[in-house]
C-alpha cells in the first residue's frame, strides 16, 4: 500500500512538474561582467565562467563570456544568483618595473529577480586573493550526541592545514568566530563587511614565532577539550592527540595539561566559548601585521545592543585574513558575515537538523602533487567544501 | 438565621427561629438598620421614627427577579478608596478565580488569566511590582492570609526544575490560590485601610465567605482554558442557632489546550460551623472553619523526548488550615463588643525531580560548604540525580479586639483597640540533593534546610476612633488611629528585631444629605486620607541562602584520569542584609461623592510614596585567589595526581556579584479614578456605568548601579565594573488611561441580563529616566573603588566602562488605543436554573501605530469566551 502511496505522489508531482514547466515564462538576460580597476585597459574579459543558479529551484545555466564581457542566456522568471570565475594574467607596475600576474577572478551578484522578456545585469569582477597556504580543512561546530540522544558538545575542534610547499609557523595564529549569524536577515556590520570581519572570540596559537613548524602537508588541531572523548561518549571522537585547547578559566571548563592552551586574547564572553551549534556563524584563520598588543588596542568596537547597552567585539582587516570559512543552512542562510572576496558561497553541516551531530564540513583534495595533498582553495566553499561528512581529525588523505 | 446590626453602634444580633429580632438599647434616631442574610439582597434601613407595632421586614433573594441590580464594583460610602463586589457582580463575571475580579477596579480592564504561572495583585499603578503585591494584605472572615513563611532556596536552574514563573516567594500572595464560590462579599481597599488592617503597604483585600443556611449550589463553568465545578451548600442545626456550611471546588487549567503535558489544578473544600449563643441581651458567636486548598503545577516530561522514561518531575501544594472565632456582644449605654481570633494554617510544598544528568563534556564539581581550599573532583558525564525541595510554612495568627460604641443625639463615639500576633514557621527539609551529584551541574548550589531558620514574630496593636458630629443635614466623621508593629525573635544583628514601628492613619469626611431632587434624595460627600503603612520582611527577605562562590584554582584534567587533580577555594557569602527595613507608604488622597437616588458619581485623586521598598540589589566584592597553571607540571613523570608545591603560581584576584534584598525601590503611584453610575433608564431596561482611572506610577532603584562588561581581553577577564548612580534598566515611568463603559441591560419579567462593556485603554506610555551613560565611580579587580574623572573617559581600557544607548532609547513609548467588547448574558430558568455565557474581546479597535523604534506595530486580540450553567435546589 505505501508503495502505491509513493508512486501515486512521485506521478502527480512528475505530471505538475511537467505541466508548470511549460508554463513559466522565460526572460532572455544579457550579464556583462566589469573588469577590475587595475585590469580594466589591455585585459580581455573574454572567456570567464558564468554560472546563473536559481536559488528557488536550484537550475543552473553556465557559459562563458564573450570578448564584450557579456553572456546571454534564456532563462525562466525567477530569483537567481551570478557567480563568475576565472583566471586572467595582466601586467601591472610598480615604479619602473613591470610584473606578468595571473590572478584568480571572481564575481558575484546574490538574490538577483530576473523577470520581463528582456533583462539586463553587470557583475563587478574582483582579484581573489591568492592562497596563504593556510587553510581550514576541517571545521567541527555542531558538537555530537549521546546514545540516549542527550547533546555534547566540548568535542567540537577545527583543523588547520598548511596547504604551501614550505614550512610554516602556528606562532599567532588566530582563530575568530563571526558577531553575525548567518541566518539573521540584516546585518549590522554591512558597512564594515567590504574590509573587515567583526568576531566575537579571538583565540591565539602562542608561541615566539618559530616554536610550532608545520611542515608542508601537514596540520594543526585546535580542540575545546583534548582528550578521548570516546570514553565519555561513544560516539564522539578521539581528540587527545590535538595540538592547542580553547581554555576558558571558567567552573564549567577543564583544563588537560598535555596539550598546550590558546592565548584567549579576547573573548565576548566572561563565561565558555562553544562554536555554534548549527553551524551559523562563520570563521577565520588570521595574523596581525604587527604586535597581538597593537592589534588589541586599535581593533576594538562596540556593538550597540537593542537594550540601548553595548558589548565589545573586534574587527579583522580582510587583508590579514589566511582563510575564511563562511557557515550556514539551506533553510536559514539568509545574509553573509564575510565580504564575497573572503568567501562566495556558504558551506553547510546537516540543515539544522539532527543530522548534523557527529559532521563536520571538510575541504575537497584539489590534487596530490608528489605525495602531499592539496586541497582546493577557490574562495568559494559550497564548492571547495563537503557538506555534513565524518569527521577525519588528523587524517590527510 | 439573619443578622440585623445598627451601623452607628456596631451593634449586631441574630433573629430567632421565628425570625424576630430585639435591640434592648437603640442610639437616637435617627440610625440605620443593616440586615444581612445568605443569598438575599443585602437591606439597609434608615430608621427615622421608631415603629409603635410589629413591622414585617421582607428581604428578596438573589436573582434576576428583581428591580434594582447592581453588576459592577461599588463604592464604599465613607471610606476612601474601597471596592465592593458582592454575590450579585461576582456570578456575572462568571469567574475562575479571585484575578477575574480585578477588571473591576477602576482603571482596570478584562485580561486573560494565565494559571500556568503566579500572578500577584497590581492596585492603582500602570505597570506591576513586587512590592505592592506583597504590600496587598489578603484577609478572610478577618484572619489573614500571609505568604511570609515561603521560601525558594537555592538559585537553582529554575529552567530545568520547571520552576519559571511559578515561584512566589517574597512576592505577595498568588492569586491562582484564591477560588471565588464561597465567597460572599469582596472589599478591595485600594485606598487608604483602617488601622485595623496591618503588616500592609498597598491596601487591603477582605474576603468574606459564606455563612448561614442556604439551599445547594452548583455550578459548573467551562472556558477556553479552564474547567472549574462548585457545590456548597448550608445547613441549619439545632432550631436555628448554629448553621453548618459545606464547600467545595475543583479547577483545571490547561495553558494550551494542544499540549496535555502541562496544566495546573486547584482544589479547594471547606467545612464552617457557626453557633449564636443569647446571653442575656447580649450574644456570643462562635465560628470554625476547616480548610483544605491543594493546588498542582503539573509539567510532564514528553515520553518521546525522554529517553528510557528516566526523567520524572512533580509539585505539589497542601494546605490546611484551621480558625475559631468567637465575638461577644454586650448591648448598653456603651455597647461593647469582644472578639477573638485564632487561625492555624499549614502547608507542604514538596517537588521532587529525578533526572538523568547528560553533561556537554568534563566539567568540575565543587562541593565544598565552607570557606575554604579543598579538593574536588570532576563530574562524571552521565549520572542519574535527584532534587527534593521539601517547603512547609506554618503559620498562626492570634488577635483580640474591643470595641466600644456610644450614640448621643448629635454625637457618635465608636473606640476600637486590638492586638494580634502572628507567627511564621518553615517546617520544611528545604532543597535536599547529592551535592556530588546535582541536576543542575555548574550552578553552585548547595542544599539548604528551611527547618533551621527560626521562627518570625510579628506583633501589631492599634487604637482608632471615629466620631461623627451631626449637624443638621451636615455630618463631619473624624476617624484617626495609629497601629504600632514589630519583628521580634531575630538575632539582635538584625536592626529590626524589636523596634517598633508606628503608622498613623486619618480619615475625615463631610457630607451633607436631606435635600431631593426630582423627589430623589441627594447625599454630597467630601472625603480625604493621610496614613502611613507598614510592610514587615519575609523569610526569604531575611533569611535567604548563603552564596557559595567556587574557583577553580587548580584545574589539572589529565588525559590519564589517575592524575586529575581539582582544587577549590569556596568562599562562603552570607548574603542576610541585617539592615533590612519594612517597606513603608505614605498614602494621601482627596475625593468626592454625588448620590441623587440610585445614581452616583464618584472622583478620588491620590499620591503614595514608598521610599524604600524591598528590591533584591547585585553588588561585587574582590576574591583573591591562587591560580596554579597546569601546564607548569608535565604528566609525563607523575604516578598519582602531583602535589600543589610543584605548580608554577599566580595571585590573582577578581570580582564578583552577589545580591542582597535591600530598602532600594522607589515606589511613587499617582492618579485620578472615576466612576458614574445612571439609575435604570426604565424604558431601555438599562443601567449604564462608567469606571475608569489615569495612573501615572514611577518605578526607580535608589542604589548605584553596577555593570559588569563581562568579557576577556589579553587572556584576562576586564578588571573593571562600572558604578552608575542612576539604573537604566529599572528606573522608569509609566502611565495608562483606562476607561470602561458598561451597559446592563436588565429584563425582569424574562429574568435575563444582557451586559456590553466597552473597555478602552487610551494609552500606555513608558519611558527610562534619561541618562548619559557615564559611570560615577568603578571598582576594579582588588575591590578599590576609583571615582571616574574625565581623564578616564579617554583611557582605552576605561572608557568602555561609558555606555551609550540608541537615540530613542530614552524617548516615550506610547501605545495606541486599545478598545475591546465584551459581550456578558445570564438568563434564569426558574427559580433553581441560570445559564450564562460570556464573550470578551469580542470586538476590537487596534490600530496600528508607530513604535519609537519606528517599527509599525500590528495588534491582535483573539475573542475569549465561556459558559456557566448553575443550580440551585
Amino acid at each position: 500500500m505505501k508503495q502505491i502511496k509513493w508512486a501515486l505522489v512521485i506521478a502527480s508531482t512528475l505530471l505538475w512538474g511537467a505541466c508548470t514547466d511549460n508554463e513559466t515564462p522565460t526572460t532572455e538576460v544579457t550579464i556583462t561582467v566589469e573588469m577590475p580597476e587595475v585590469m580594466r585597459t589591455g585585459t580581455s574579459p573574454e572567456g570567464l565562467t558564468i554560472e546563473i543558479t536559481n536559488v528557488g529551484n536550484g537550475r543552473t545555466y553556465s557559459g562563458e563570456t564573450d570578448p564584450s564581457g557579456a553572456f546571454n542566456s534564456i532563462v525562466e522568471e525567477g530569483v537567481y544568483n551570478i557567480v563568475v570565475s576565472g583566471e586572467k594574467s595582466y601586467t601591472s607596475a610598480i615604479g619602473a618595473d613591470q610584473f606578468e600576474q595571473t590572478v584568480t577572478l571572481k564575481g558575484l551578484v546574490e538574490n538577483i529577480s530576473i523577470s520581463g522578456s528582456w533583462m539586463e545585469s553587470e557583475v563587478a569582477l574582483f582579484i581573489a586573493p591568492a592562497s596563504s597556504g593556510w587553510v581550514f580543512k576541517e571545521l567541527y561546530v555542531t558538537g555530537s550526541q549521546t546514545p540516549e540522544g542527550k547533546s555534547y558538545y566540548k568535542d567540537k575542534y577545527f583543523e588547520i592545514y598548511n596547504n604551501s610547499n614550505e614550512v610554516l609557523y602556528a606562532d599567532g595564529l588566530s582563530l575568530g568566530e563571526s558577531d553575525h549569524t548567518t541566518s539573521s536577515a540584516l546585518n549590522i556590520w554591512a558597512d564594515l563587511i567590504n574590509d573587515h570581519f567583526v568576531t566575537q572570540v579571538v583565540y591565539t596559537v602562542p608561541g615566539g614565532g618559530s616554536d610550532y613548524p608545520v611542515q608542508p602537508g601537514e596540520s594543526i588541531i585546535l580542540a575545546d577539550v583534548a582528550i578521548d572523548h570516546r570514553n565519555d561518549n561513544t560516539q564522539s571522537y578521539d581528540l587527545s592527540t590535538a595540538n592547542f585547547e580553547w581554555y576558558d578559566d571558567h567552573v564549567l571548563d577543564v583544563d588537560v595539561p598535555e596539550i598546550p592552551n590558546l592565548i584567549k586574547n579576547f573573548s565576548a564572553s566572561a563565561s565558555i566559548w562553544t562554536p555554534h551549534n548549527r553551524g551559523f556563524k562563520s570563521y577565520v584563520i588570521f595574523k596581525p601585521e604587527g604586535s597581538m598588543e597593537s592589534y588589541l588596542a586599535n581593533n576594538m568596537i562596540e556593538k550597540q545592543n537593542a537594550n540601548g547597552s553595548t558589548s565589545i567585539r573586534y574587527k579583522v582587516a580582510n587583508s590579514i585574513i589566511l582563510d575564511a570559512v563562511e557557515m550556514g543552512t539551506p533553510s536559514d542562510f539568509q545574509s553573509k558575515a564575510l565580504s564575497a572576496a573572503l568567501d562566495l558561497s556558504y558551506i553547510n553541516c546537516g540543515d539544522g537538523d539532527d543530522s548534523r551531530y557527529g559532521k563536520v564540513v571538510r575541504r575537497k583534495i584539489q590534487t596530490i602533487e608528489n605525495g602531499r595533498v592539496i586541497y582546493m582553495d577557490t574562495n568559494h566553499s559550497a564548492v571547495d567544501f563537503l557538506s555534513t561528512v565524518s569527521p577525519k581529525p588528523g587524517v590527510i588523505e | 438565621m439573619v443578622a440585623i446590626g445598627i451601623k452607628e453602634t456596631n451593634q449586631w444580633l441574630y433573629t430567632n427561629s421565628e425570625g424576630r429580632f430585639k435591640f434592648t438599647t437603640l442610639p437616637p434616631s435617627p440610625f440605620s438598620l443593616q440586615i444581612r442574610c445568605l443569598g438575599y439582597q443585602t437591606l439597609e434601613i434608615s430608621i427615622i421614627e421608631l415603629p409603635t407595632e410589629f413591622q414585617t421586614i421582607t428581604l428578596h433573594t438573589q436573582n434576576l427577579n428583581i428591580q434594582e441590580i447592581t453588576v459592577t464594583a461599588t463604592e464604599k460610602q465613607g471610606e476612601s478608596g474601597t471596592s465592593v463586589i458582592d454575590q450579585q457582580a461576582m456570578q456575572h463575571l462568571q469567574p475562575s478565580g479571585f484575578g477575574d475580579l480585578l477588571e473591576l477596579l477602576p482603571g482596570y480592564r478584562w485580561e486573560a488569566q494565565d494559571l500556568s504561572q503566579t500572578s500577584t495583585i497590581k492596585l492603582r499603578q500602570a505597570g506591576d511590582d513586587a512590592n505592592t503585591a506583597l504590600g496587598t494584605a489578603f484577609y478572610i472572615d478577618g484572619i489573614p492570609l500571609t505568604p511570609d513563611a515561603e521560601l525558594q532556596g537555592n538559585n537553582l536552574s529554575s529552567g530545568d526544575l520547571k520552576l519559571s514563573g511559578r515561584l512566589n516567594a517574597g512576592q505577595g500572595i498568588d492569586l491562582r490560590s484564591l477560588a471565588t464560590d464561597d465567597i460572599e462579599r469582596v472589599e478591595i481597599i485600594r485606598g487608604l485601610p483602617s488601622v485595623k488592617y496591618g503588616n500592609l503597604s498597598t491596601g487591603a483585600v477582605i474576603l468574606n465567605r459564606k455563612w448561614g443556611a442556604s439551599p445547594l449550589n452548583f455550578r459548573a463553568k467551562a472556558d477556553l482554558k479552564n474547567k472549574v465545578l462548585a457545590l456548597n451548600k448550608g445547613f441549619t442545626l439545632k432550631e436555628h442557632s448554629s448553621t453548618l456550611n459545606l464547600s467545595t471546588e475543583i479547577l483545571s487549567y490547561k495553558a494550551d489546550p494542544r499540549n496535555p503535558l502541562e496544566n495546573y489544578m486547584r482544589s479547594q473544600s471547606t467545612l464552617k460551623y457557626a453557633r449564636n449563643i443569647e446571653i442575656g441581651d447580649g450574644s456570643l458567636i462562635i465560628k470554625g472553619g476547616l480548610d483544605f486548598l491543594a493546588t498542582i503545577d503539573r509539567e510532564k516530561e514528553d515520553p518521546e523526548l525522554n529517553y528510557g522514561l528516566t526523567d520524572t518531575y512533580k509539585h505539589k501544594r497542601n494546605k490546611t488550615g484551621i480558625n475559631l472565632q468567637t465575638e461577644l456582644s454586650l448591648p448598653g449605654t456603651w455597647n461593647k463588643n469582644t472578639t477573638f481570633k485564632t487561625a492555624v494554617d499549614y502547608s507542604q510544598n514538596k517537588l521532587t525531580r529525578e533526572r538523568m544528568v547528560s553533561l556537554t563534556g568534563p566539567q568540575p564539581q565543587p562541593i565544598a560548604t565552607t570557606t575554604g581550599k579543598s579538593d574536588a573532583l570532576y563530574l562524571p558525564t552521565q549520572y542519574m540525580a535527584w532534587f527534593e525541595r521539601d517547603d512547609q510554612p506554618l503559620n498562626t495568627f492570634t488577635s483580640l479586639d474591643f470595641n466600644l460604641a456610644r450614640a448621643w443625639d448629635s454625637l457618635r463615639l465608636n473606640i476600637s483597640t486590638g492586638a494580634e500576633w502572628r507567627n511564621h514557621r518553615n517546617l520544611g527539609q528545604g532543597d535536599r540533593f547529592d551535592p556530588r551529584r546535582p541536576i543542575s551541574p555548574g550552578q553552585g548550589g548547595r542544599p539548604y534546610n528551611f527547618s533551621k531558620i527560626p521562627t518570625l514574630h510579628n506583633l501589631g496593636a492599634y487604637i482608632e476612633t471615629e466620631l461623627s458630629i451631626l449637624l443638621g443635614k451636615h455630618q463631619i466623621k473624624l476617624r484617626p488611629g495609629v497601629r504600632l508593629s514589630s519583628m521580634t525573635g531575630l538575632s539582635q544583628n538584625y536592626a529590626i528585631n524589636g523596634i517598633v514601628y508606628d503608622d498613623w492613619r486619618t480619615q475625615a469626611t463631610y457630607s451633607f444629605s436631606g435635600r431631593t431632587l426630582n423627589e430623589k434624595p441627594v447625599r454630597f460627600a467630601l472625603h480625604t486620607a493621610w496614613g502611613q503603612l507598614s510592610r514587615m520582611p519575609n523569610m526569604v527577605h531575611l533569611y535567604p541562602q548563603e552564596k557559595y562562590r567556587d574557583i577553580v584554582e587548580l584545574n589539572y584534567f589529565s588525559q590519564n584520569p589517575d592524575l586529575r587533580r581539582l582544587y577549590v577555594l569556596t568562599t562562603v557569602e552570607d548574603v542576610r542584609n541585617y539592615d533590612l527595613k519594612p517597606a513603608r507608604n505614605l498614602k494621601k488622597e482627596i475625593g468626592m461623592e454625588l448620590r441623587i437616588g440610585t445614581a452616583s458619581l464618584s472622583v478620588t485623586a491620590f499620591e503614595e510614596e514608598m521610599q524604600n521598598g524591598i528590591v533584591a540589589a547585585s553588588s561585587y566584592k574582590a576574591q583573591q585567589y591562587d591560580y596554579y597553571e597546569p601546564s607548569s607540571v608535565s604528566p609525563e613523570n607523575l604516578d598519582g595526581p602531583p602535589a600543589l608545591s610543584l605548580f608554577s603560581k599566580e595571585v590573582r584576584s577578581n570580582l564578583f556579584s552577589y545580591t542582597q534584598y535591600t530598602n532600594g525601590a522607589t515606589l511613587i503611584k499617582r492618579g485620578i479614578e472615576y466612576q458614574l453610575q445612571t439609575p435604570k433608564i426604565s424604558s431601555l431596561h438599562t443601567r449604564i456605568s462608567i469606571s475608569g482611572a489615569w495612573f501615572k506610577t514611577c518605578y526607580d532603584i535608589s542604589l548605584p548601579e553596577y555593570i559588569d562588561r563581562s568579557f576577556y581581553y589579553g587572556g584576562k577577564e576586564y578588571p573593571y565594573v562600572g558604578v552608575f548612580n542612576t539604573s537604566f534598566s529599572q528606573s522608569q515611568d509609566k502611565a495608562l488611561h483606562n476607561t470602561n463603559l458598561q451597559a446592563d441591560t436588565h429584563l425582569t419579567q424574562h429574568r435575563l441580563l444582557l451586559s456590553l462593556s466597552l473597555q478602552t485603554t487610551w494609552y500606555e506610555k513608558r519611558q527610562y529616566v534619561p541618562y548619559n551613560g557615564t559611570p560615577v565611580a568603578y571598582l576594579d579587580n582588588h575591590g578599590i573603588y576609583h571615582t571616574y574623572n574625565q581623564a578616564d573617559a579617554s583611557d582605552p581600557m576605561l572608557r568602555l566602562l561609558q555606555r551609550s544607548f540608541t537615540p530613542y532609547h530614552f524617548d516615550e513609548q506610547k501605545t495606541a488605543i486599545d478598545l475591546g467588547i465584551n459581550l456578558k448574558v445570564r438568563k434564569e430558568i426558574g427559580d433553581n436554573l441560570s445559564f450564562a455565557f460570556y464573550v470578551n474581546r469580542l470586538l476590537n479597535y487596534l490600530p496600528e501605530y508607530q513604535s519609537y523604534t519606528g517599527a509599525t506595530v500590528i495588534r491582535n486580540k483573539q475573542p475569549y469566551f465561556g459558559i456557566e450553567l448553575k443550580l440551585t435546589i
